[in-house]
């Protein structure tokens, strides 16, 4: 009977996405914050049942290898930060004004979120396709809402790569299907055959779409103008979130234990491209943006070396990456423009949110970037591979220079901002801000129960 | 029983034997005198400045009366730990009292390095015998206490620290600073675990600082260098006597020297109180003006040279009778005997008798205010009343003959203008020399190109004159 | 006494544990952070940081494993960079981000590092023995070298002291430095050491090195941060010996260097803030203006040198008998090689402080310079630090002071 509550946590989203442009527009915020913390009390309750057992659903009563099935397992855990970003994300949006802020936006948004959910829970290939155009389609639509210049171009390109992305992974779902027949996850993973190139393609296919939606170096250019040009709330919900349905795209990824090699060089490869472009950058959402291409990195690496560590680094950095860009959106908004040195003279709470969050994303224990980074470190050297685990570390060397200098840049410089600046940001910006930050302390100091909770 | 056995750090242990009352007494007497002294040849306050900077007297006491602390600390001090401590805190006390000099900077300066070196020295030393090796650490210790005694080869800051010093500070550092060098070395050499070799080194260097030390004093012209020379000979001496085992000998001469060097360096510090200068040239005739501060200079001088009628003159007779057996020993140390004498001579002779040639320039040493002055003259005498040993007529009849003849050959020289007079000390340019007025210049011809070569050769021998001796006393005692 | 609690990563606790070494390390740090609190106020920002600060320090004395001495030790490292860069001036911030890559490479080093025991030995308590491959040793040391300022990896202090607050300096070469020093003295005594020469000879040549370094700089606070540098490496220095009398010594001069050295910081602050004074070569006849600050700049110089019986001789005495009874003849050379050197960079500074005419004055003019000591109360840090160089020295042997609890946290070491 509790399984029940597995569709509605697609459903609720996606309704209430439906509902929200008939509202008038004070009230679409309140109602899309509202329809995702009702989410993501589903997500709760359904991540507090999962140390019995992964949830299955069947729709419409079909049994699994020929209906439609809704999974709810570890990696479906994700919803919950999904949920809560979201939801914190939506008074932000309203607050900071535009387009975003319109019902349609915070319908688009809520759009997006049941899309993710849909991509989580997902128990076949089609299915888990159709959801992730839906989320692909709806951060198509938040970049575009943006009223930076060259949001739209940058749209634009994000749409073309992620169509070419899309159609990548459809073709291999398709190639999946003529070779076991069955698009049903557990199900093709039982009649997979040993090898062969089709097997091989299908796998390459994949590996190479969720690559480019995760935005894995050399397939990140797309993501650093998105990320950038999108409303700061938007951009919270693209680098902590949208990237990582990629990353659990990867996860899902039938035969994929054979492209370890791969993924550990690609994830390298990214981590540190991503920190030196990080490390050279003059925008702040911009840095952060390359940030996540070198966290992205440090998880596709995870995938090699250590799942479980990849998997608390996916949690812990959706948390990090959302409050790092909502405050960079408070410095944004009270500067009015991106120049923000010495914005946060005013803005002492916003400023110490930034760093603890700064603090975490280089991953200085105890919080949360620590844990799965650790992990991942430990992993590579168990796994025999000491270079790797110093590239990780090296990375986070880079990353903790780019934050300090723009703390320096926030903090420490004087600049126009400096007069402009009205104190602290509004509280419907502040305390999301303030929330995550907080938890990025917390999920650290717990990172042992999180890694046992999320671990095989 | 005072061993060689560092003690535990940051506890001080003191002791008291006979050698450190020995050390204690002298120390009390030559203070005590130091500071009558000091009442009344420093200015009072009033003159210049604020209290803190302007009053010499208030800033001398200051710091003699710690330094007098100190030196009783240091001899009283029951574990070598504890001797270091006071040690270090001497160095420190040390360079204050040098640094009130006038012009002093250089030579105070100079002081607290070779102190501080000294100390390191010492410390490593120390540290090897609480590790327990002994020789390489007792060697260490020598060459640290010997830098505050100012034993030859470590002797380097003494002429400078003790001529710019001011008069008393200069007694207080020869006669009872130095002398803790002294009591440390007698301490290590006295240790039943010290090897013999070492006792051979002391000996030597401490007869090549005899005689070197006396030949340069009498090279110089000013009568507080001269002071300072004739310490390093005197002090050779000493070194000598605890190099040969002659330990009663020796303490007795640290005794004599300590308190004749004291009442000599006061004596000179009246002087300049009351002439303004220490040039000898310029100096002549003042007994019948200071008749007190010559007849205790006299009674220093005589107890320095070994007179055999006074008391204090056995030790020196002692030492000798030990170096019996040892004639290039024997050899060395009546030179050195013979330019004590010299040295002597040319003091009582230059400052206290013949024509007046300078008149009083300072009110200071008439009157009433000479008082304090005679009288700590004369506590710093005490000590001289107090060894009984006895001496050796003959040796000092000799000693005399020869003194007298150094003497004259040094004063023909000087009539020749020799440049024994002004050895160079320190850094080039570091020290100016000072212009001599009265010593009209000839124009040069060929006798004068005669006189400069033999000065030229003079100087070359009188500076290599350490070497030479060391040299041949190393021979020598290879082959006894 | 003990407390663990919160499993940060799997298999791995916050652990705490009070212990001799760690007891004598907060002591230190308490002292030290009462020294440095009076003083002109600074801010929210700073105030908040100096507090963390001092949880942080307090963290890694009563770090009862590996990982909780990391974690506490990097968020140290974060939480003095703000305060480093407190003026924000350029140069102040340039060497913050100098600092910030030194000690983040080092921090990144000694989780390499902690890797490896990790994966060799599990979770290490201290206090016991373990066994660990060579490469997380060397990994180890090598991190916490970047704080202890060992020679290649020394840039980050001659940068970061001038720039800072003068009680941030303090902080710095009080206690900052002695971090990486704690650390490896952990860590030597969580296994059953190798030689260790090569850390021996880079601590020789820091010494010296560094000793040379100081000599020659004419700024007074980089020239005491050198100071720092070289006189911190006795620390490894008494470490490589591996004598339990020289790793006592080392563990108290932590704590007497760290006395000395901020008062010295403190008195240079105050010539800032006073007299506008950061150059030595400005400072001729400067104890003449304020000669109580200069007065104790003085003690603390002579006990920094090894004067007996000021506390720096103690430390160097104890690191020196623990170094003879070793036969470890080249530290001991080094020893008293440095204390020759601190002589030669702190002396001329006393020499001319004292004695010197003051620019455009003549000698003995003592009318013209007005006495600017500063007001009692800010001098009181500094004249304690002095009284407590002194108090260190005399009162070593006393039972309860840091010699006995140096001896006691050494005696983990054979020798």
């Amino acid at each position: 009977m509790t399984t029940h509550w597995l569709p509605a946590l697609v459903a609720l989203p996606i309704a209430g996405a439906v509902l929200a442009p008939t509202l008038p527009r004070r009230g679409a915020w309140s109602w899309g914050f509202a329809v995702l913390l009702a989410t993501l009390g589903v997500a709760l309750f359904l991540a507090g049942l999962l140390p019995d057992g992964a949830l299955s659903y069947p729709m419409g009563g079909w049994p699994p290898p020929f209906g439609i099935e809704l999974r709810f397992d570890v990696l479906s855990a994700f919803a919950v930060p999904v949920a809560l970003v979201s939801a914190l994300a939506v008074p932000f949006a309203a607050r900071t004004g535009g387009p975003i802020a319109t019902p349609e936006g915070i319908a688009v948004i809520l759009l997006g979120t049941g899309g993710m959910m849909g991509f989580m829970v997902a128990g076949d290939f089609f299915t888990l396709f159709v959801f992730l155009e839906v989320l692909s389609l709806s951060a198509y639509a938040m970049v575009a809402m943006s009223e930076e210049r060259g949001a739209g171009i940058a749209a634009f390109r994000y749409l073309l790569m992620g169509a070419v992305a899309s159609i990548v992974i459809l073709l291999s779902v398709g190639l999946l299907y003529t070779l076991t027949g069955s698009l049903n996850m557990a199900d093709v993973g039982a009649r997979l055959p040993d090898g062969g190139l089709p097997l091989h393609l299908a796998t390459g296919g994949f590996v190479a779409g969720f690559l480019l939606k995760a935005a894995a170096f050399p397939l990140h250019v797309w993501l650093p103008d998105a990320h950038a040009t999108a409303p700061s709330a938007v951009s919270a919900i693209l680098s902590g979130l949208i990237v990582k349905m990629g990353v659990i795209g990867l996860l899902r990824t039938p035969g994929l234990e054979h492209l370890h090699e791969l993924l550990l060089w690609v994830g390298a490869a990214s981590l540190l491209a991503g920190a030196l472009f990080a490390l050279v950058q003059d925008d702040l959402k911009r840095m952060l943006a390359y940030s996540t291409v070198s966290n992205v990195g440090l998880i596709v690496l995870g995938l090699a070396v250590d799942r479980t560590g990849a998997t608390v680094h996916i949690l812990n950095h959706a948390v990090i990456k959302a409050s790092l860009f909502l405050a960079a959106g408070a410095f944004i908004h009270r500067a009015g423009s991106r120049q923000i040195e010495g914005i946060g003279r005013g803005m002492p709470l916003t400023t110490t949110a930034f760093a603890v969050a700064g603090v975490a994303a280089i991953g200085i224990p105890p919080t949360g970037g620590f844990t799965g980074k650790w992990m991942i470190t430990l992993g590579a050297l168990e796994a025999g591979r000491p270079v790797v685990a110093a590239i990780v570390l090296l990375g986070a060397v880079l990353l903790g220079l780019c934050y300090a200098r723009f703390l320096v840049v926030v903090a420490f410089r004087s600049g126009p901002a400096e007069e402009v600046a009205g104190g602290e940001a509004p509280p419907a910006m502040l305390l999301p801000i303030l929330a995550l930050a907080i938890l990025t302390v917390g999920l650290g100091l717990v990172g042992g129960q999180l890694a046992a909770f999320v671990g095989p | 029983m005072w061993t060689l056995t560092p003690g535990e750090v940051g506890r001080l242990t003191f002791a008291v034997d006979s050698v450190a009352l020995h050390f204690a007494f002298l120390t009390i007497l030559v203070g005590l005198g130091v500071l009558v002294f000091a009442l009344r040849a420093f200015g009072g306050a009033g003159q210049e400045g604020d209290a803190a900077s302007g009053n010499p007297r208030r800033r001398f006491l200051l710091t003699a009366v710690p330094t007098l602390g100190a030196v009783l600390g240091a001899v009283f001090a029951g574990d070598l730990l504890t001797l270091f401590v006071f040690f270090e805190v001497l160095a420190l006390l040390g360079f204050l009292l040098v640094r009130q000099g006038e012009g002093a900077r250089e030579a105070a300066i100079r002081y607290f390095w070779w102190m501080l070196v000294g100390g390191l020295l010492l410390l490593g030393g120390i540290l090897l015998h609480a590790g327990g090796s002994s020789g390489p650490g007792s060697a260490l210790l020598i060459l640290g206490f010997g830098v505050k005694a100012g034993m030859l080869p470590v002797h380097g800051w003494l002429p400078a620290a003790y001529s710019k010093a001011p008069a008393p500070a200069s007694a207080l550092l020869s006669g009872v600073m130095g002398k803790v060098g002294i009591y440390g070395i007698f301490r290590v050499l006295s240790d039943p675990s010290t090897m013999e070799a070492l006792h051979a080194t002391v000996l030597t260097l401490g007869l090549t600082a005899a005689a070197y030390g006396a030949l340069r004093a009498l090279a110089q012209s000013d009568a507080k260098r001269l002071l300072a020379w004739s310490s390093v000979s005197q002090i050779g001496v000493i070194l000598t006597g605890l190099g040969v085992g002659a330990w009663e000998g020796s303490l007795a001469h640290v005794l004599t020297h300590g308190s004749a060097k004291g009442v000599l360096f006061l004596a000179v510090g009246a002087v300049a109180l009351r002439c303004g200068t220490v040039q000898l040239p310029r100096l002549g005739g003042l007994w019948r003006a200071m008749p007190v501060t010559f007849a205790l200079s006299l009674l220093a001088s005589l107890a320095l040279v070994g007179f055999p009628f006074l008391r204090a003159s056995g030790g020196k007779a002692e030492i000798h009778h030990a170096l019996e057996g040892l004639p290039a020993a024997e050899a060395a140390f009546f030179l050195a005997s013979a330019g004590t004498v010299a040295v002597v001579l040319k003091l009582i002779a230059d400052v206290f008798l013949g024509p007046v040639v300078s008149p009083a320039s300072s009110k200071v040493a008439e009157g009433r205010g000479r008082a304090p002055l005679a009288l700590g003259l004369a506590i710093a005498a005490l000590p001289l009343l107090f060894p009984a040993m006895p001496a050796d007529l003959p040796y000092f009849m000799a000693t005399l003959g020869g003194g007298a003849g150094l003497h004259f050959l040094a004063r023909r020289w000087s009539a020749i203008r020799l440049p024994l007079r002004l050895p160079r000390i320190g850094r080039p340019g570091g020290l100016p020399r000072p212009a001599l007025p009265h010593f009209p210049r000839a124009p040069i011809g060929l006798e004068e190109g005669l006189r400069r070569r033999l000065d030229r050769y003079t100087r070359a021998l009188s500076h290599n004159l350490a070497l030479l001796f060391l040299v041949l006393m190393a021979a020598l005692l290879l082959l006894a | 006494m003990e407390l663990a609690f919160l499993e940060i990563v799997p298999g791995l606790r916050l652990h705490l544990r009070g212990d001799a070494l760690g007891t004598l390390f907060a002591a230190t740090a308490g002292v030290l952070w009462l020294l440095v609190l009076p003083g002109p106020r600074r801010g929210r920002r700073y105030e908040i940081l100096l507090a963390l600060s001092f949880v942080f320090v307090l963290g890694i004395a009563a770090a009862g494993n590996l990982l909780t001495l990391l974690v506490f030790y990097e968020l140290l490292s974060l939480a003095a960079w703000p305060l480093i860069v407190h003026d924000e001036t350029p140069e102040a911030l340039a060497a913050g981000r100098r600092y910030l890559a030194y000690v983040l490479a080092g921090s990144a080093t000694l989780l390499l590092g902690l890797g490896v025991v990790t994966m060799a030995a599990g979770d290490v308590d201290f206090g016991t023995r373990v066994e660990f491959p060579g490469a997380g040793l060397v990994l180890l040391l090598a991190g916490f070298s970047v704080k202890a300022a060992l020679l290649p990896v020394h840039g980050w202090v001659p940068r970061a002291h001038p720039v800072a607050p003068a009680p941030i300096s303090a902080l710095l070469s009080g206690l900052m430095v002695g971090t990486g020093s704690f650390g490896m003295i952990r860590v030597i005594q969580l296994v059953d050491p190798p030689p260790l020469g090569i850390l021996g000879g880079v601590s020789a040549l820091t010494v010296v090195t560094a000793g040379l370094m100081a000599i020659r700089t004419d700024h007074l606070k980089r020239r005491l941060a050198w100071s720092t540098i070289s006189q911190m490496a006795y620390v490894p220095l008494a470490l490589s010996v591996l004598h339990r009398e020289a790793l006592a010594g080392g563990i108290l001069h932590i704590t007497h260097h760290a006395f000395m050295k901020g008062g010295l910081f403190l008195c240079a602050g105050l010539l800032v803030h006073h007299l506008g004074i950061r150059r030595v070569s400005e400072m001729a006849g400067v104890a003449r203006r304020m000669p109580w600050t200069m007065g104790a700049f003085t003690l603390l110089s002579l006990g920094m040198i090894g004067i007996p019986p000021l506390s720096g001789f103690v430390s160097k005495w104890v690191m020196g008998v623990g170094m003879v009874q070793a036969g470890a003849w080249l530290p001991l050379v080094v020893l008293l090689t440095g204390a020759l050197l601190a002589a030669l960079y702190l002396m001329p500074i006393v020499q001319t402080a004292w004695f010197d005419a003051p620019e455009g004055g003549r000698e003995d003019d003592s009318g013209g310079a007005q006495r600017t000591d500063p007001p009692p109360l800010t001098l009181v840090p500094v004249l304690v630090a002095a009284s407590l160089t002194v108090l260190l020295g005399v009162g070593a042997a006393f039972p309860g002071f840091p010699l006995e609890l140096a001896r006691l946290a050494a005696r983990g070491l054979g020798g």
